[in-house]
C-alpha cells in the first residue's frame, strides 16, 4: 500500500471512530435523560462487553498509524506529535491488558491520558489551521503547523489522533453496570 | 409462573451473549470496507499536500555557491549585528536553470527566503505578490526570492509549481542544500534580507509581514545608497 492509500484507510477509520463517538455520546445522554428509553440502553448493553477490547484496538491501531508515518513514510514527528504519542502509546499497552483482565478500573489511568493527549490534539489541529497561534514564522526544522496529510478535507494526523482519543475516552466512560 | 419465565430468561441471556459478536462483526465489516475503499481509491491527496520523489529538475536541485563572509545567525531585528555587514554573494541558478546571482549589483534589493512546506510562507507569498501587483514596490528597488529547504518528502512539493500557482513574478534562486540560507544567518521562514546597492545589509527580519511593513522596508531601501 502506498502512503496515500494508508492515509485514506486511516482517515476512514478515524471517520468511523468519530461516528461511533457521536452515537455513543448520544446514547449516554439519552439514557441519562430517559433511563427507560429502549434503543440507548440496548446499544450500551451491546457495546459495554466489548468496550475495553475496542478501546485497546483503537489505541493499537493509532500507535501503528503514527509509527507508520514516522518510520515508513518518513514524516518526522513534531513536538506536539510527541506529546500525543506520550498519551497514546501507554494506552496501547495498558488497555489490552485491562481488556484481557476485564479490569474497568483502568479508566482511572487511561482516561487522564486520553483526555490530556486529546486536548493536545485539539491545540495541534488549531495550529494547523491557524499557524500564527504557534508563532509568526516557521521553525526551519519541523514546525507543528505543517499539514503532512489531509483527507476528506479535514482529516489530518492530529485530527485522526483526536478521533482515536475521543472514542477511547467515551468507551471508558461507559458505565460498568447497565441497570 | 416459574416454568413460563425460564425460556424467556434463556432467550434473553442467549440474545445478550450473542450481541457482542454482532458488535465485533459490525466493526470488522466497517474496517474491511474502509480497507477496500482505500485500496480501490488509490493515491492522491485532496489538497496541496502532495509528496513525491526527487528528480534532476533545476527548480528543485540547484545549489548556491557562496563567496564572502557569512552573516551571523539572526535572532532579533533590533540590534542585529549583521546590519552594516556585506551580504555574501550568492551564485546559482533560477528555477529554469539559468544562472542567477544575488549580491551587490548597484540596486537596493529585498531578498525573500521561502520554504515550500512552511505554512507561513504559503500565506506570505500571495501577500507579497499582491503588494507587488498593487505597484507598491518602488521603481528603484528589486525584489528577488530564494527557494530553500527543498524536500520532496515534505508537503506542497515542488516549490516551482507552488510559486507558479501563486503567480509569483520575482526571480527565484534555487537553494536546494540550504547554502544560501546558512550564509545569510536564516533562523526561520519566511526570512527577509534587505541590502543596499553596495550589498550592505540594511535589515533582516522573519515571519509574515504586513503590506505596511513591506512598504516600510521598501521605502528605507529606496532611500539607501545605490552603489557603484
Amino acid at each position: 500500500m502506498s502512503t496515500d492509500q494508508v492515509s485514506l484507510f486511516l482517515g476512514l477509520l478515524a471517520l468511523l471512530a468519530e461516528i461511533a463517538t457521536v452515537v455513543l455520546v448520544a446514547a449516554l445522554v439519552v439514557r441519562a435523560a430517559r433511563p427507560r428509553t429502549g434503543w440507548a440502553a440496548e446499544l450500551l448493553d451491546a457495546v459495554r462487553p466489548v468496550a475495553l477490547g475496542v478501546a485497546a484496538v483503537v489505541a493499537i491501531v493509532s500507535m501503528l498509524g503514527s509509527l507508520y508515518y514516522s518510520e515508513v513514510a518518513n514524516f518526522p514527528p513534531c513536538r506536539l506529535c510527541w506529546y500525543q504519542r506520550i498519551g497514546m502509546y501507554p494506552l496501547a499497552v495498558i488497555l489490552p491488558i485491562a481488556a484481557c483482565r476485564r479490569d474497568w478500573s483502568v479508566r482511572w489511568y487511561a482516561l487522564p491520558l486520553a483526555v490530556g493527549a486529546g486536548l493536545v490534539s485539539i491545540y495541534h489541529v488549531l495550529i494547523e489551521r491557524y499557524p500564527s497561534l504557534e508563532s509568526g514564522s516557521c521553525d526551519p526544522t519541523n514546525p507543528c503547523s505543517i499539514i503532512w496529510v489531509e483527507r476528506l478535507g479535514y482529516l489530518t494526523i492530529p485530527t485522526m489522533a483526536l478521533s482515536g482519543f475521543a472514542l477511547i475516552a467515551v468507551l471508558l466512560l461507559l458505565p460498568k453496570e447497565i441497570p | 409462573m416459574t416454568r413460563s419465565s425460564a425460556p424467556a430468561t434463556r432467550r434473553r441471556d442467549a440474545k445478550q451473549s450473542r450481541t457482542p459478536y454482532f458488535v465485533i462483526g459490525g466493526i470488522a465489516a466497517a474496517v474491511l470496507i474502509a480497507l477496500v475503499v482505500a485500496l480501490a481509491a488509490g493515491g492522491g491527496d485532496d489538497d496541496n499536500t502532495t509528496t513525491g520523489g526527487g528528480n534532476a529538475d533545476p527548480a528543485t536541485t540547484g545549489t548556491v555557491a557562496v563567496s564572502g563572509n557569512p552573516l551571523p545567525q539572526f535572532t532579533d531585528t533590533s540590534d542585529d549585528p549583521a546590519v552594516g555587514m556585506t551580504l555574501p554573494t550568492l551564485e546559482g541558478n533560477d528555477q529554469s536553470g539559468a544562472p542567477m546571482t544575488i549580491g551587490a549589483d548597484g540596486r537596493p534589493t529585498m531578498i525573500m527566503f521561502v520554504a515550500h512546506w512552511c505554512p507561513h510562507c504559503q500565506r506570505e507569498v500571495p501577500v507579497v505578490q499582491q503588494w507587488v501587483d498593487d505597484g507598491r514596490l518602488p521603481d528603484g528597488v528589486d525584489l528577488v526570492s530564494v527557494s530553500t529547504a527543498i524536500d520532496p518528502n515534505r508537503p506542497n512539493y515542488p516549490p516551482d509549481a507552488w510559486l507558479a500557482d501563486e503567480g509569483w513574478t520575482a526571480p527565484v534562486l534555487v537553494d536546494a542544500d540550504n547554502s544560501a540560507a546558512q550564509a545569510v544567518g536564516l533562523s526561520a521562514y519566511p526570512f527577509f534580507v534587505a541590502i543596499d546597492g553596495d550589498g550592505t545589509v540594511v535589515l533582516r527580519t522573519t515571519g509574515e509581514l504586513t503590506t505596511d511593513q513591506l512598504d516600510a522596508i521598501a521605502s528605507t531601501l529606496a532611500q539607501a545608497p545605490t552603489g557603484g
